[in-house]
C-alpha cells in the first residue's frame, strides 16, 4: 500500500515531478557520462599500445610523438631520415623495428606507411596481435590493407581501387589519382585507432609522392623500342618500384631483446648525433597524459557532482512544498492510523522513485547518445567508447546518487515526521 | 464504558500556560450516541484528538474501551486507533487521487487485520448505495454525496467499536445533510457502534439520545489546569 500510495501521489503531481525528474536525469547523464568517457578513453588509450618498448621520431614533445604516431591524433612536426632508422634498427639491443610514415589520408581516414613487420609485431589490448578478417598483408607497392572500421564505413571489398590524398584533411585537392591502390586485406576489429587506418607499404608512399606517373611515362618511352619484351618490362617496373627506398619516415616503434636495456637505448637515441631524435616509453608518456588530463577530469567530475547536488536539492524542495500542500492528507493518514514513520517512509519512497526513474532515463539517454556519436568519436579522436555504460564504477556512482538523494530527501521526510507527531487537531 | 475521561487537562506544548481543555470527569457508555456542540475554536477537535490518541493529555487519564491511552506508546496508540476507532471528518478528507476502493483499503492497511477486504469493501459500498461503475474513479471526480458514502465506508471498514464524527455535515446542503445523518444513524444502530458526534450546528441534535455542550464538559473556569 505504501508503494501504491507513493506512486499515485507522484502521479497526481505530474507537472512538478516531471521537471524534477528532468533536472535529475540531466545531472545523472552528465555524471555517468563524464565517468564513463573518462574510464573508456583511458582504457581505449591503454589498449592501443601493447608490447612496444620504445617509440621514436624527430625531436618533439613526448606526448605529441605518442599521440601522432600511435593514436593518429595531431600532426607530426618533422620527419626523420631513413638512414637514422636503419642505424637504430641495426643496434644490437633491438629485436624488431617498425617504421611509420604518416601524412596522407583517404576520405578523412589516416594512411600509415609501414612494412610487413607491423602486422607481426604491433600488439593491442592484452598482447593481441593483428588478424585479418579478409585477405592478407600487402605484397605489391600499390596494395592497401584497411582497418575494420574504414572498410565497413566506406563499404570497401577486396579488389576495390582507391585513391589516397596528400594531407590529413577530410577534403583534399591533392589527390594521388595516378596511383590508385588495391584493397588486398581487411583487418579484424581491434577497438583501437588501427580500425580507422589504411595501411600501405613505405614504397607505396614513396611511389605516389615521387610522381610515379611521369617516371613511368619516361620509362615507357625508353622501353617502347623494346616492345617485344613486354613481360620483361612489367617485371622491371615492379622490381624498380619495390626497390624504392624512402628518404624519410615519421616515427618508428621498437621491440628490444631485453627490457632492462630500454633506458640505455632510449638515452642512445636521445643522444643520436646525426640528427635530433627522441625515444619515449609509451607507458610513461601515457601516464604524463593522464596527469595532464586529471585536472580536467576532476573539474568535470566536480561540476557534475555540483549539478547532481543542485538536482537533489531541487527534488527536496519540491517534496517539501508538496508536504505543505498535502497537510490535510498527512493529517488524514495520521488519523486513520498511519505512524509518523509511515509518513517518513512515504516521502523517502517518493524521492527514491524520482531518483530511480531519473537513473533509468539518464542511463538510457547516455547509451543512446554514445550510440549516436560512436562513429564521430572514433573518426575524430580515435576513441572507441563502448555503449555499455555498466561497470563497477558506474554502479558505485549510481549507489552514491541514490544515497545522496535519500539523504537530501530526509529534510522533507523529517519535517513530515515531526509535523505529523505534533500536528494540532 | 466506551470512553472515560478523568481530570484531563490539555495544552499545546508551544503554549503550555494556555489550557485548551480541562475535563474533571466525563464518560460515554458502549452503544451510546452523543452529540457535543460548541462554538468553532472551542476545543471540539482537540477533544477528539485526545480520544483517538493523536494527542496526549497533559494531565489526567483518558480511557477508551478499557485501555488507558496515556500508558500506550505513540505506536500503540496509532495501532489502537486504526483497529478500534472509525473517523469521519469535516469535508470527508478523502485522498483525491485514490479511487473509492483504495481510500477504504488504506484505512484497513493500518489495522491489524491481514484478511482480504475486497468482499467487505464491496459489501459496504453496495450497502451504502454507491454505484459500482464509480468504484474505481478517483474520488475527486465524484459528487459530494458519493464522497460522503466513501467516508462512512472508510470509517466502518475495520468494524470499529467507536465512531467519531468531526463536523461531517458542515459543508453539506440541507438535503445531503439529512441523507447523511439518516444513513449514519442507521448504520450506528445496526452495528451497535458508540457514536461521538461534534458540531456547532444544534439543528442536528434531534438525531441523538444524548446532547451536551462542550462548555459544560470543559471547565476552564474557575479552576484551570495547573502544570
Amino acid at each position: 500500500m505504501l508503494t501504491k500510495l507513493a506512486l499515485k501521489s507522484l502521479g497526481d503531481r505530474k507537472g512538478s515531478i516531471m521537471l524534477s525528474i528532468m533536472a535529475m536525469t540531466v545531472s545523472i547523464f552528465v555524471l555517468l557520462g563524464v565517468e564513463h568517457i573518462r574510464h573508456q578513453s583511458k582504457a581505449s588509450f591503454a589498449n592501443t599500445v601493447s608490447g612496444i618498448d620504445l617509440i621514436g621520431g624527430a625531436r618533439t614533445g613526448s606526448l605529441n610523438l605518442l599521440l601522432y604516431s600511435v593514436f593518429k591524433i595531431g600532426s607530426p612536426t618533422n620527419n626523420m631520415r631513413w638512414q637514422s632508422f636503419k642505424d637504430i634498427e641495426a643496434n644490437s639491443k633491438v629485436k624488431w623495428a617498425v617504421p611509420l610514415s604518416l601524412g596522407d589520408s583517404h576520405k578523412g581516414f589516416r594512411v600509415l606507411g609501414t612494412n610487413q613487420d607491423y602486422f607481426t609485431y604491433f600488439n593491442y589490448g592484452k598482447q593481441h596481435s593483428l588478424s585479418f578478417e579478409q585477405g592478407n598483408v600487402f605484397s605489391q607497392v600499390f596494395d592497401v590493407v584497411l582497418g575494420a572500421h574504414v572498410a565497413n564505413k566506406l563499404d570497401y571489398q577486396l579488389g576495390d581501387k582507391l585513391v589516397l590524398a596528400h594531407g590529413i584533411a577530410k577534403t583534399s585537392f591533392a589527390l594521388h589519382e595516378q596511383t590508385p591502390f588495391t584493397v588486398v586485406g581487411i583487418l579484424a576489429p581491434t577497438g583501437t585507432p588501427v580500425d580507422n587506418t589504411l595501411h600501405v607499404s613505405l614504397q607505396g608512399i614513396e611511389a605516389m609522392h615521387m610522381d610515379w606517373q611521369s617516371h613511368q611515362k619516361h620509362s615507357n618511352a625508353h622501353q617502347h623500342k623494346h616492345n617485344h619484351q613486354h613481360s620483361l618490362q612489367e617485371n622491371t617496373e615492379q622490381t624498380e618500384l619495390a626497390n624504392l627506398t624512402p628518404k624519410s619516415i615519421t616515427a618508428f616503434m621498437l621491440g628490444l631483446k631485453s627490457k632492462v636495456l630500454t633506458f640505455r637505448l632510449q638515452r642512445e637515441i636521445n643522444q643520436y648525433t646525426p640528427e635530433p631524435l627522441m625515444a619515449i616509453l609509451p607507458g610513461i608518456a601515457l601516464s604524463e597524459l593522464w596527469q595532464m588530463m586529471s585536472i580536467l577530469e576532476n573539474t568535470l567530475l566536480l561540476v557534475s557532482l555540483l549539478v547532481l547536488i543542485a538536482a537533489c536539492l531541487g527534488v527536496s524542495a519540491m517534496l517539501l512544498s508538496s508536504i505543505r500542500e498535502r497537510s490535510k492528507e498527512i493529517q488524514l493518514l495520521r488519523t486513520i492510523g498511519a505512524s509518523p514513520t509511515f509518513l517518513f517512509l512515504l516521502v523517502q519512497l517518493e524521492a527514491l522513485f524520482i531518483t530511480l526513474t531519473s537513473i533509468v532515463l539518464g542511463a538510457g539517454l547516455l547509451t543512446s547518445t554514445l550510440f549516436m556519436f560512436d562513429d564521430y568519436l572514433a573518426n575524430q579522436f580515435g576513441l572507441h567508447i563502448s555503449t555499455n555504460i555498466w561497470s563497477l564504477n558506474s554502479l558505485y556512482l549510481i549507489a552514491t546518487v541514490m544515497a545522496a538523494s535519500l539523504i537530501i530527501a530526509m529534510i522533507p521526510s523529517l519535517i513530515s515526521y515531526f509535523q505529523s507527531k505534533s500536528k494540532k487537531q | 464504558m466506551a470512553i472515560n475521561l478523568s481530570n484531563v487537562c490539555f495544552s499545546y506544548p508551544e503554549q503550555a500556560n494556555v489550557p485548551i481543555l480541562n475535563i474533571p470527569a466525563w464518560s460515554l457508555g458502549e452503544g451510546e450516541d452523543a452529540f457535543i456542540y460548541g462554538p468553532s475554536g472551542g476545543g471540539k477537535s482537540t477533544l477528539l484528538g485526545l480520544l483517538s490518541g493523536i494527542l496526549s493529555a497533559t494531565q489526567g487519564k483518558v480511557t477508551v474501551l478499557g485501555q488507558a491511552l496515556n500508558n500506550m506508546s505513540p505506536r500503540q496508540r496509532d495501532k489502537f486507533r486504526a483497529n478500534h476507532i472509525g473517523y469521519v471528518f469535516q469535508q470527508f478528507n478523502l485522498i483525491p487521487y485514490l479511487d473509492a476502493i483504495d481510500n477504504i483499503r488504506l484505512a484497513s492497511y493500518f489495522a491489524k487485520s491481514n484478511r482480504s477486504l475486497d468482499n467487505d469493501i464491496q459489501t459496504l459500498l453496495t450497502t451504502l448505495n454507491f454505484p459500482e461503475q464509480d468504484w474505481n474513479k478517483p474520488v475527486r471526480n465524484l459528487s459530494i454525496g458519493q464522497q460522503q458514502r466513501i467516508a462512512i465506508a472508510r470509517a466502518l471498514i475495520n468494524k470499529p467499536q467507536i465512531l467519531i464524527a468531526d463536523e461531517p455535515t458542515s459543508s453539506l446542503d440541507q438535503a445531503n445533510r439529512d441523507n447523511f445523518m439518516s444513513l449514519l444513524m442507521s448504520i450506528v444502530k445496526d452495528h451497535k457502534i458508540t457514536l461521538l458526534f461534534v458540531s456547532h450546528d444544534m439543528s442536528l441534535s434531534h438525531y441523538f439520545s444524548r446532547v451536551e455542550s462542550l462548555n459544560e464538559i470543559n471547565q476552564l473556569e474557575p479552576t484551570p489546569c495547573v502544570n
